[in-house]
Order: structure tokens, then C-alpha cells, then sequence
């Protein structure tokens, strides 16, 4: 991979880690607050049934974890496992893929 | 005193460690220590030195598993449970005993283009920077590096990587990079992206830690990480 | 930092095995309000919940060991020990998390086991209905069987001392009508309970106002009949009721009094069998709840003369509301849950929300509607505030109606 590719591997990580920080603190904050006093079905699609704002920080949410999460385990399938070059990247490509479907999936089916 | 009970690494890749006993002096410096064996004990042992004193690096061996100079390491501060264990330095081809193969450690060197590249001549005027600029006073904290393989022979990423570039190239690439009188520019910025240089740094501070003459070429690898994402955003990369 | 990075690089690796699987979990389990509820109370296995806490450790863990990473590569700093006391101060951040979640957990390990609802009358009245229908949607929320335990007998009181003195640990509540502890404490001389300070209100569940209803086969056909035999015979028409303090007493009492007539109330061990006497034609009238009644009056037993709401009544539609004969005439049954007192007030609020939520939905409105009921869930602040002005309310009834037992 070129500097440039590699580069922007690391941009993307660091830039994802940094916007997961924060949606994991409202994420994990949300669930906090909605727990209380227990939690129904109802509650939760009442809140975010056809609402723009959850749709959005969730598709926000589902992407970076799908960015971040790949371009981590191909350090460590590199440190620990020594793979490399095409297999690696397709492998964690289709993973990113599979991620970023299934996480969406989840997001229509809270959001519609 | 009691003797010094002391293992040391005998062969190349393949080894085993061969004990000695030493006589314990006060003031005694692991250096002293194997300087002894080869000279009294026994003298096929191969190790390096130079200077002594702690100035040159020559010297520099793993000691109870870690990697320090050994002229300047005084045997009271790593002799516990009367043990002293030597090895040659790690992440190294082993030449004989103590004595470690350093080509690969330079090359990288050049690799991370670590050498400087200007443009004036003799018959121009001095470069004026004033040392107490910001560029100046990063080139400073990281520019006594001597090259002695201590943070080369510590750093987990070079054992797993054997492209890794490692903290001391990277370290003097960094020294470059924020030297307003080099030229390389770009080129080496290039040199030191990627899997084989700075991204590849996950801030274990091993080099860090072990550093003889308290660099941190941690701080120096971050500081090429933010230059290289620069250089992207500004497409100059 | 190296075993830090490590054990970064380890929650990086469990965090990267559990998310495809939350994110899949998910998306199944969003298929529709039915399957998310299902998947919510799978959740609430305490298997499940420990895992949900291991998760949030490895997310605290990464996220400092993280922001570790990502302060030494922005900020330029060569020192330590300032590393160091930012990961320090980022632990502290994620501990302070943990520390607010596990408030939390506290409330929702509760319950682990079945909770009791005392009722304190007999199956088949309104409050026995009500307090099942409840239940019934309760266990469902909570995952835990919610058990009807009927203790009938002295007005409410027998279920009430047993209410009382059962441990305040959320695993037992009172489930009692109005009357028994707005009322009884004015009627009964000597009360083995005492309303104010054995309980605390929880919510007021339902409410709604009472029938005046007579046999299918008598002579009656309106409120003002009725009032104008009760005139011309004093002493002779008689009404049955739950057993003295009760609503269905009550709430006849307070008819009478309006009407300023002498009938006779007849004691009956709860709302169904006094029923019964009615159409059996024991007595002439009662005036009793809808709920208790409905089925009577649907089947043709028992004639609807008046409701005791201040207007029309959408469930009994064309009977007309005693207020037309007596003007200003109105009385309002309600059922409530209280918990013995010393509960612990986030088991109290749980309760409470759930209830509440549990009435909000559409197959509990509908089936109370039937019943004459009309959701209420208040909450405990506000059912206590209600409780005092009813309980001045029956302080005065009782006395001009001089309702005593010994």
C-alpha cells in the first residue's frame, strides 16, 4: 500500500476512534436513561420511530464502528497473524461491508 | 561480598547460557563484570565497548531482560536473587555472544531517509535559527540520539515487524523533518508513512523507557504521524 | 504502557467479535414491536445483563486505553508521568460511568422472583378484576409471575394486615379499593391497620364511577321510582354491599344520604356474591361497580337505573347519571397498588412507570373500557395528594351517615 493509502488508513481510524468516543458516551447515556424503570418495546420505538435526529446519529454510529473496527484488526492480522497485502484487505473489506449492513439494518428497523 | 553468580549467552542464534562466578566489587559496573569474565574466565567471549563511559553506546546488551548500557549500569541496581543474565541486544542477527550484527539497524536508518540533505555551500552565509524556536527546541529534545540499538532492541513493533523502521530512524527522520534547513521535504515524509514507519507505532513507550539518553522517540514518531496526515490533507503527500 | 497497550489491543479484539453480533441481534430483533419485546425480556436474563456489564468494561477499557493513544499523538507530550495522569483521569471518566450505570442495576435486578398483589376481597369483583388484568400485563413487562392473593373478609381488613406486615422488599403489594384506605379508618372503631402509616401510595390504577342497578324482574324502572318507594316505605328496601367500608358501601351510603331516604344496608363477603343476592332478589338495589355489574346487566340479570359519574357514561350508553334525579350527585370508585411502607422508592417508581406504561397500551385500555374502568397511573405523589382529600371526603359521609362497627 502506498504512503498515501497507509496514511489515510490512519486518518480514518483516528478520526473514527474520536467520533465513537462521543457516541458511545450518548449511546451508552441513552441507554442509562431509557432503562429506568424498565424497558419496553413501546418506550424504545416511541422515541425513535421516524425520528431524523436518531436515524442520523445512528447511521453516523453504525459507520464509524464499520470504518474503525476493520482498519484495527488489519494491525493486528498483521502483527500477530502476519498477513498482509490482498487477502487481508479483502478480507476486512467484505467484514466492513457485512458490518455496515447488518448495523444499518438494525438503524431502518428502529427507525421505520 | 559474595561472588556474583552471572549467565551469559554463548553462540549465535543457537546458544546456551554459560555460568560464571565473579568476584563483587563496590562501584562495580556490569561492563567491569564482563570485561572480567573475558579476560580472566574466559577469553573466547565476544562482546562489544568503546569509550567506556557512557558516551558512544558500544556497549549496550540485554541485562535481566533489559536493554541498557552496560558501562553505565551498576551491578547493585539490576543484581536480585543472585542472578545477573546477559544476552546480546534483541531484535538483532547475533554475530557471537554478546555481539549483535548492526547492519540492519542503519540500513533502516537510511531507509527512513535519516540523513540530512542541504543546499548551501561553505562559500554561503550560516543558517540563523534561533534555539529557542519551537522547531529548534523539538529538533534539540530528540537530536542527541547516538545510535546505540537500546530502543531498536525494546520495541515490540520491530519484533513483529520485520519491516518496521523502528523508534531510532524514525526518531532522526522526525529530527529532519522539523530541521528548517533540510530539503528532503516530501520525499521523506514518504519514506516513514505507512506499515513499515510511523503508522505502525501503537505508543508502547518501550523506546521510551529504555532510552540512555532520555529521548522519546514515541514523541518524535507522534510528531511524524500528525506531519504525515498534514502533508495528506494538503495533498502534498 | 506496553501492558496497556496489550489489554487495548484485547478489548479492541473482544469489542471486534461482539458487535457483528449485536448489530445482527438487532436487526432480528427489529422486526416489529412484538419481536423487540421478546428480545428486551431475553435481555433481562441476568446472563445477559452480566454480559451487557462485561461489554461496557471492555468499551471503558478500550475507550481509555484509546484516548491514551490518541493524547500522546496529538498532544505533543514527552513526559510520563502527564500520560500516565491522563489515563488516570480517563479511567476515573469510564469508572464514573460504570458507577452512575450501576445505580441503575440496582433497580433492575429487581424483580428476580414472583411478586405478590394482595387483594382483599373475593374473586369476581371489580377489584379482583382489575387487579388480574394488571397483573396479567405486569408479568409480561417484568418477566416475573405477578400472583393475586384474595384474602376477603372485614372490609378490606384481613387483606390489609396481611399486606402490612409483609416485608417491604418489593415482593408484595397491596391491590386495594379505595374505601379500604380512604374510609375504613372512620368506620371501624378498631382498625388492625392503620391506611396512613402501614402503606405508601404506589398508583392509582383505574377508576370509575358505579351503577345503580336493581333485579331484571323489578318493579323499578328509573332512580326517581325507586326514591319515591324508598319514601313512601322506610326501613324496607334494602341494599347489599361488599361488607361494611367497602366501595359498593360506600358509594350507596353516599346515595342514600343524597336522597335523603331510610334503606337497610345488607353485608355480603364482597361484590359477587352481593350480586347474586340481588338477582336473587334478597335485595332491592345496590349500587355497585360497572366492572362487577357488566356482565349482569349484558346478560339480562340486572337493570341499569342510574351511573354515579357526573354525566353520561360511554359504557353504559342511555343510562342516565344520578345527578339528573339528584343534582350535583357523583361518586368514583378507584383501585390502586400501595406498598407496605419502608419499599424501596426506586422499586416504588418502577412499579409505578410500569403501570403506567403497561395502561398505555391499547389491549388494556380496550379491556378496562369494557369494564367500565378508566386508566389512571398517577403517580405516588400525586395519588397520595388524592387519597387525603378522599379520605376527608368519607370522614364526613360517615359521620352524618352514623356508619359504625364496632
Amino acid at each position: 500500500m502506498s504512503a498515501k493509502a497507509e496514511t489515510l488508513l490512519w486518518v480514518m481510524q483516528r478520526a473514527s476512534a474520536a467520533v465513537l468516543g462521543l457516541c458511545v458516551l450518548v449511546h451508552l447515556g441513552t441507554m442509562i436513561y431509557a432503562v429506568r424503570g424498565g424497558l419496553t418495546a413501546a418506550e424504545i420505538l416511541s422515541r425513535t420511530r421516524g425520528s431524523a435526529a436518531w436515524l442520523a446519529f445512528y447511521t453516523v454510529f453504525v459507520l464509524a464502528i464499520s470504518l474503525h473496527v476493520p482498519i484495527g484488526l488489519r494491525t493486528v492480522l498483521g502483527e500477530w497473524l502476519g498477513w498482509r497485502g490482498a487477502v487481508r484487505s479483502g478480507l476486512l473489506f467484505l467484514f466492513a461491508l457485512a458490518m455496515a449492513f447488518t448495523g444499518m439494518r438494525a438503524v431502518i428497523g428502529v427507525y421505520s | 561480598m559474595d561472588p556474583l553468580k552471572v549467565r551469559v549467552w554463548r553462540g549465535g542464534a543457537e546458544g546456551s547460557f554459560q555460568h560464571f562466578v565473579v568476584p563483587r566489587h563496590a562501584s562495580q559496573t556490569v561492563l567491569d563484570v564482563v570485561t572480567y569474565i573475558q579476560r580472566v574466565l574466559d577469553p573466547t567471549l565476544a562482546y562489544r565497548f568503546a569509550c567506556r563511559v557512557g558516551m558512544c553506546g558500544s556497549c549496550a546488551m540485554t541485562v535481566n531482560g533489559a536493554a541498557r548500557w552496560t558501562c553505565r549500569t551498576h551491578v547493585d541496581k539490576v543484581y536480585q536473587k543472585e542472578s545477573l543474565e546477559l544476552a546480546p541486544l534483541r531484535n538483532l542477527p547475533v554475530v557471537r555472544d554478546l555481539v549483535t550484527d548492526m547492519r540492519e539497524f542503519f540500513d533502516k536508518w537510511a531507509r527512513a531517509r535519516g540523513s540530512f540533505q542541504g543546499t548551501k555551500t561553505r562559500a554561503d552565509d550560516f543558517e540563523k535559527i534561533s534555539p529557542g524556536s519551537e522547531k529548534r527546541k523539538q529538533v534539540d529534545a530528540a537530536i542527541e540520539c547516538i545510535g546505540c540499538g537500546v530502543c531498536y532492541s525494546s520495541c515490540d513493533v520491530v519484533a513483529a515487524n520485520p519491516d518496521y523502521l523502528g523508534p531510532a530512524a524514525l526518531n532522526r527522520a522526525w529530527t529532519l523533518v522539523k530541521d528548517e534547513r533540510d530539503v528532503e521535504g516530501v520525499e521523506r515524509l514518504r519514506a516513514v508513512a505507512g506499515d513499515a514507519g510511523c503508522h505502525s507505532c501503537h505508543t508502547h513507550m518501550s523506546c521510551t523507557e529504555r532510552c540512555p539518553k532520555q529521548l522519546s522517540p514515541t514523541a518524535g514518531i507522534a510528531g511524524l504521524k500528525r506531519e504525515v496526515s498534514l502533508a495528506l490533507l494538503t495533498s502534498a503527500l | 504502557m506496553r501492558n496497556l497497550a496489550l489489554v487495548h489491543r484485547l478489548s479492541g479484539l473482544a469489542l471486534a467479535v461482539f458487535l457483528p453480533l449485536h448489530f445482527w441481534a438487532l436487526g432480528q430483533a427489529l422486526d416489529g414491536e412484538a419481536r423487540l419485546e421478546s428480545f428486551l425480556r431475553w435481555t433481562d436474563q441476568p446472563l445477559v445483563k452480566a454480559s451487557e456489564w462485561a461489554v461496557v468494561l471492555l468499551l471503558a477499557i478500550h475507550l481509555t486505553g484509546g484516548m491514551r493513544i490518541l493524547m500522546i499523538e496529538f498532544l505533543p507530550w514527552r513526559d510520563w508521568q502527564k500520560t500516565l495522569a491522563a489515563v488516570a483521569a480517563a479511567a476515573a471518566l469510564a469508572i464514573g460511568l460504570l458507577f452512575a450505570l450501576s445505580s441503575t442495576a440496582h433497580a433492575q435486578a429487581w424483580p428476580h422472583k414472583p411478586v405478590r398483589f394482595v387483594v382483599p376481597f373475593p374473586p369476581g369483583g371489580a377489584t379482583d378484576i382489575s387487579a388480574r388484568l394488571l397483573a396479567q400485563k405486569l408479568s409480561e413487562i417484568w418477566g416475573q409471575t405477578v400472583v393475586i392473593d384474595n384474602r376477603g373478609g372485614a372490609g378490606g381488613g384481613v387483606g390489609a394486615v396481611e399486606a402490612a406486615h409483609a416485608a417491604p422488599d418489593g415482593y408484595t403489594f397491596f391491590f386495594p379499593s379505595g374505601s379500604v384506605v380512604t374510609a375504613n379508618q372512620h368506620i371501624y372503631a378498631k382498625l388492625n391497620y392503620d391506611p396512613e402509616k402501614d402503606f405508601v401510595p404506589v398508583t392509582n390504577v383505574v377508576s370509575g364511577p358505579q351503577v345503580l342497578v336493581v333485579a331484571a324482574n323489578s318493579p323499578y324502572k328509573s332512580v326517581q321510582q325507586l326514591i319515591d318507594a324508598a319514601r313512601a316505605q322506610p326501613g324496607r328496601l334494602t341494599f347489599g354491599h361488599a361488607g361494611i367500608g367497602s366501595q359498593t358501601h360506600l358509594a350507596a351510603e353516599n346515595f342514600v344520604n343524597a336522597a335523603k331516604i331510610n334503606a337497610v344496608q345488607v353485608p355480603y363477603k364482597g361484590e359477587g356474591p352481593s350480586l347474586v343476592g340481588l338477582i336473587a332478589g334478597d335485595t332491592t338495589f345496590a349500587v355497585t361497580n360497572v366492572a362487577a355489574a357488566m356482565s349482569h346487566i349484558q346478560g339480562g340479570r340486572l337493570r341499569a337505573l342510574g351511573v354515579t359519574s357526573k354525566g353520561e357514561f360511554a359504557q353504559l350508553p342511555g343510562v342516565p347519571p344520578i345527578a339528573k334525579t339528584l343534582p350535583g350527585f357523583e361518586n368514583t370508585g378507584w383501585f390502586g397498588i400501595m406498598a407496605p411502607t419502608g419499599t424501596p422508592k426506586e422499586i416504588i417508581q418502577k412499579v409505578y412507570l410500569d403501570t403506567k406504561k403497561a395502561l398505555e397500551s391499547s389491549e388494556m385500555r380496550a379491556r378496562f373500557y369494557v369494564l367500565g374502568l378508566a386508566p389512571v397511573g398517577n403517580s405516588p405523589e400525586e395519588m397520595g395528594a388524592a387519597m387525603k382529600k378522599e379520605t376527608a371526603l368519607w370522614a364526613r359521609v360517615v359521620k352524618e351517615r352514623k356508619i359504625k362497627v364496632e
